[in-house]
């Protein structure tokens, strides 16, 4: 049976960028910001309010859960994230959307703009 | 300071989410420190707005709240021509809304405490006025002492989570912490008063204890200001 991924989609730039920054491994908040930023080169910034409203969200959608800390001796008040099977999925599933509209965005930019009667 | 701005709007978070995150949220801000505090500052004020919007019963009650507004603009348009307006004071009893809540902002509770605080004798009324200005809770306790009076003091660290409710009244020489709950209409905890060192015993001991039930009121007179002494 096909899952039905449509109600989440399309994403939010933030939830976007927040599942992709937990894709390659599990990260606390700051480290979330971080990689938000070197991912888009410094042009998307979240603050740690837009994190965590998203970050809540995605909990909430099961699509993000809190994992232990990698190691009993870091700051307590980092909590650690990391990306579940609906959130994998969800995101694949945007990346697809987005490459087409990023297939056809380019298909349509490269003809040339109709002409203007002189 | 502006570390502690940053920290005061995450206190106005609501509850479950400030448990959840104001701390990570404050060390991040301390990682981050120097680097566009006043960014940081503006992103925890829309999540703060954010949070507070898409909470469950926000919008119901802004919603009731504009009703309540707007009942309240037509009862004074159709009252005031009738009235005499002395200058500078006007009283006008509020219009009950068909919620049956006296005002949607302002919750009055009154019921009776069994117990052994002293000043009070075994038992007694109370009464309990709750406001909410939007942001943060206020509110002011008041129990009959051996006088018959009413007196009162307002309420301290006020916790609203859910249907729990938690707050600490000073009252003369104790402090007393009331816990309880709102449970179809009523609201039923405990109360602990501990001795804050002013008289009668060492600080922290525990003067007096008991439980409480009381449902929600209308407005009642203005009772005193002041709770009688712990003696």
């Amino acid at each position: 049976m096909t899952e039905d991924l449509s109600p989440f989609l399309p994403l939010s730039p933030a939830t976007l960028h927040i599942l992709l920054a937990l894709a390659g491994e599990d990260r606390h908040g700051y480290g979330i910001m971080q990689e938000v930023a070197r991912q888009s080169e410094g042009q998307y910034k979240l603050g740690p309010g837009t994190l965590y409203d998203n970050l809540e969200k995605l909990m909430n959608l099961a699509m993000v859960e809190e994992t232990p800390r990698p190691s009993p001796n870091e700051d307590s008040r980092r909590r650690y994230y990391r990306l579940t099977g609906l959130g994998r999925r969800t995101l694949t599933a945007e990346i697809a959307r987005l490459d087409t509209v990023v297939r056809e965005a380019r298909l349509r930019l490269r003809v040339p703009s109709p002409r203007r009667a002189s | 300071m502006m570390r502690s701005l940053y920290r005061s709007m995450l206190r106005l978070h609501p509850p479950g989410f400030r448990r959840q995150y104001a701390e990570e949220m404050l060390w991040i801000y301390d990682e981050t420190a120097g680097a566009g505090a006043i960014s940081l500052l503006a992103d925890g004020f829309f999540s703060l707005v954010r949070q507070w919007l898409t909470l469950p019963g926000t919008m119901t009650l802004a919603a009731a709240g504009f009703g309540g507004a707007m009942q309240m603009a037509l009862f004074l348009v159709m009252t005031l021509p009738m009235m005499s307006l002395s200058p500078g004071v006007l009283y006008v009893r509020r219009p009950i809304l068909p919620s049956g809540m006296p005002d949607v902002s302002t919750v009055r509770f009154s019921g009776n405490w069994v117990g052994t605080l002293r000043s009070t004798g075994p038992s007694g009324p109370m009464e309990l006025i709750l406001f909410n200005n939007g942001a943060a809770w206020t509110g002011k306790l008041y129990l009959q002492g051996q006088d018959g009076v009413m007196h009162g003091g307002p309420l301290e660290e006020i916790h609203v989570d859910g249907d729990a409710l938690r707050f600490r009244v000073e009252a003369g020489d104790a402090y007393m912490t009331f816990s309880g709950h709102l449970r179809q209409g009523k609201l039923t905890g405990i109360l602990e008063a501990t001795a804050n060192g002013a008289r009668f015993a060492p600080k922290g001991r525990k003067v007096g204890e008991g439980t409480w039930v009381m449902d929600r009121a209308g407005a009642r007179r203005q009772p005193s200001d002041s709770l009688p002494r712990q003696a």
